[in-house]
């Protein structure tokens, strides 16, 4: 029997909890009113929704002594990120950073497929996400500074290729227009040893909808595709079309929760996520500095 | 008041790249092909091609270019030769008072391509590159762009892919056996249409289809290109390894008005796409955005015993090649430009040039 204790929507957890292979016992806390005891009795803790600065966990942080997995795309900026390493080295818990992106269905299939060689060394990886501005932004706003959904498509496409870049180039759409409204428009270039490429969109212009991704990877011997464009399903409302999207469900928690379970049940070491994230914010620092510069910033190898 | 022909006569001036163009020419009622011509000094090879798409349609094939341009009664000049004569036959055509329709690239010459803004300007013929812009999935998202239905552009992203094979994958070559030459394996894969870019000088893929998705940005959003930044590798392909030149290709474009955009070029090999490639166009704009499949519409058609190589998605109702050439008409009895005409097809010469000079340098570089 696991224990675990999370934050976040409770009825969803409850649809997690019914698709694990192992027991687990899921203690709801509320992240603006963390209270020690909820943390007593517990296995693990994943943090699924943000927490603002204003809200102290210095309480409760001394005490955890668990092993703690944060969803990184839960951050409104990468301090975060600096308070959890600290935390942990602080106060000795272990720690794993995630990109929920990791298990989405669609991901994990192209995961495996380029795990298993199917479609050959990588050459280009693609990638668009677009949201709306009326999702909440955080504090990404700022000049010259990465959106983290940004950040995480980066990761995502270290993960996906196994790959580090080289050389990076960053632009962002700009002029009286564009610099008028509340969103960006950037794109970051990534070259590889290898003489691979990247090249990752993002946006968050849209007044409204329901945003959109895709993701593309082209190998020396096959490709992928994973569009929401071919998943999109058709309305007719009078004279009205629209597009919907199939979702992939509750899905993406069911497989991270079922792999920290797993972590935990055979005591498994989740800490290289961590280094991998520090290497994945020396490419945001240098994706800025590219923003900055209008120059290609070139990077070690790690 | 000018009077223009019922029907222009067409000199196709080389074949050896491909018939295409003069098919789709010819497919427009108000064309027809009068002459096959080229220079008698070249290869055999070239001479048996122009001479088969000559038997084609039952004209001559004549091994002398001005004289084919002087005696048949011509007004146009339709161009398809390796991609190092191109301008040199669109100038002579120019300089005979022919317009002229060419095949891509422009040229693979700065030098060149300049020479030929000038011949085309100064004998004031009009001049269209071939090109795709009038696929129906184009014409639908230059129609959405300019109706306001996604505001101002802010930026258009362009996959081109083209899932065809070029001969052996990289790797392959054996210890002890010489690089691929170039021109033999274009001539010889000729006969299953595996060939690229045919000539004596190397061509990657950047070069030879940068045309088409620069096309696209330049109809759809109509902002000049100031500044690239790319990357180029020979990923998939022996021989493109052993000529140095690329086979798949990312640009990132810094556009006038503050736009960005970007593109992914690559013949990426058959077993990548069961359609022969997958090419989208992305347009976000100030109040909206557009997702747009070129191949559409199309039809699914799969089949016991279905040849691998052909199509699963079928693409329908293509007007491209008639609409190209109703443009060209319009462009030479209105006295307009073509939807792609010389100054166009050399701006985006030079951001080809431009991104193949960032890939050697590893920065951003400025579009001439």
């Amino acid at each position: 029997m696991i224990r675990l204790a999370v934050n976040g929507d409770y009825a969803l957890w409850q649809q997690v909890k019914c698709r694990l292979r192992e027991p687990v016992v899921v203690t709801l806390f509320d992240v603006s009113k963390p209270n020690p005891r909820e943390f007593e009795y517990c296995d693990a803790v994943l943090f699924v929704q943000p927490i603002g600065f204003d809200v102290s966990l210095e309480e409760v942080l001394p005490l955890l002594n668990k092993h703690v997995l944060v969803i990184a795309g839960s951050w409104h900026s990468f301090d975060n990120f600096t308070y959890w390493t600290d935390a942990a080295n602080r106060y000795g818990f272990p720690l794993s950073v995630v990109n929920l992106d990791h298990f989405l269905p669609s991901r994990q299939t192209i995961h495996e497929q380029l795990r298993t060689r199917k479609l050959g060394e990588p050459g280009l990886v693609r990638m668009h996400r677009w949201k709306n501005r009326d999702e909440e932004t955080g504090n990404w706003n700022q000049r010259y500074q990465l959106p983290v959904p940004l950040v995480l498509d980066l990761e995502l496409a270290h993960w996906l290729t196994g790959m580090s870049p080289n050389l990076v180039f960053a632009t962002e759409a700009s002029g009286a227009e564009t610099d008028a409204l509340p969103g960006r428009t950037i794109q970051v270039h990534l070259g590889y040893e290898n003489g691979g490429m990247a090249l990752i969109g993002y946006s968050d212009a849209f007044p409204c909808g329901a945003g959109y991704q895709s993701l593309s990877i082209i190998g020396c011997s096959g490709a992928v595709y994973a569009d929401d464009h071919q998943n999109m399903q058709l309305l007719y409302q009078w004279n009205c079309l629209n597009a919907l999207r199939t979702e992939e469900g509750v899905r993406p928690r069911a497989n991270l929760a079922q792999v920290f379970v797993d972590a935990l049940c055979n005591d498994l070491d989740l800490s290289p996520s961590v280094t991998d994230w520090q290497n994945i914010l020396k490419l945001k620092n240098a994706a800025e500095k590219s923003l900055a510069s209008r120059q290609a910033v070139s990077l070690e190898v790690s | 008041m000018k009077i223009f022909p019922r029907t222009y006569r067409c000199a196709v001036l080389s074949a050896v790249k491909h018939d295409y163009v003069a098919r789709g020419v010819a497919s427009h009622p108000r064309f027809e092909l009068a002459v096959v011509a080229d220079d008698p000094q070249v290869p055999d090879w070239a001479h048996e091609r122009n001479q088969l798409l000559a038997d084609a349609f039952q004209i001559p094939y004549v091994r002398d270019v001005d004289r084919a341009l002087r005696e048949f009664d011509v007004q146009v000049a339709i161009v398809s030769s390796e991609a190092e004569r191109h301008c040199d036959l669109s100038i002579r055509a120019a300089q005979a008072g022919k317009h002229v329709i060419q095949d891509k690239p422009l040229t693979n010459r700065t030098s060149e391509a300049d020479r030929l803004v000038t011949a085309i300007e100064a004998c004031r013929v009009k001049f269209l590159m071939w090109n795709r812009n009038f696929l129906p999935g184009v014409i639908q998202a230059q129609q959405q762009i300019a109706a306001g239905y996604i505001g101002q552009p802010l930026a258009i992203h362009v996959d081109f892919y083209f899932a065809k094979d070029a001969g052996p994958p990289k790797g392959t070559r054996l210890p002890g056996y010489p690089p691929m030459e170039w021109q033999a394996f274009q001539i010889a894969a000729h006969v299953d249409g595996s060939d690229g870019a045919v000539g004596q000088d190397p061509i990657g893929e950047l070069s030879n289809e940068g045309i088409y998705p620069l096309g696209y940005v330049q109809t759809l959003v109509g902002s000049k290109v100031r500044r690239v930044f790319a990357r180029s590798t020979s990923h998939f392909h022996q021989v493109n390894a052993d000529n140095h030149v690329e086979d798949l290709a990312s640009i990132t474009l810094e556009m006038e008005g503050g736009l960005i955009g970007s593109l992914a070029v690559g013949r990426i090999g058959a077993a990548s796409h069961p359609s022969g490639g997958e090419i989208k166009i992305h347009v976000t704009g100030t109040t909206g955005a557009l997702v747009i499949s070129e191949s559409r519409p199309e039809v699914g058609i799969y089949y016991r015993n279905q040849p691998p190589k052909e199509a699963r998605q079928r693409r329908v109702a293509s007007e491209n090649d008639f609409l190209l050439a109703e443009n060209f008409i319009q462009a030479i009895e209105q006295d307009r430009d073509t939807i792609l005409g010389i100054r166009a097809s050399r701006e985006i010469f030079a951001t080809i040039e431009a991104a193949l000079k960032s890939c050697q340098s590893g920065q951003p570089e400025n579009v001439d």
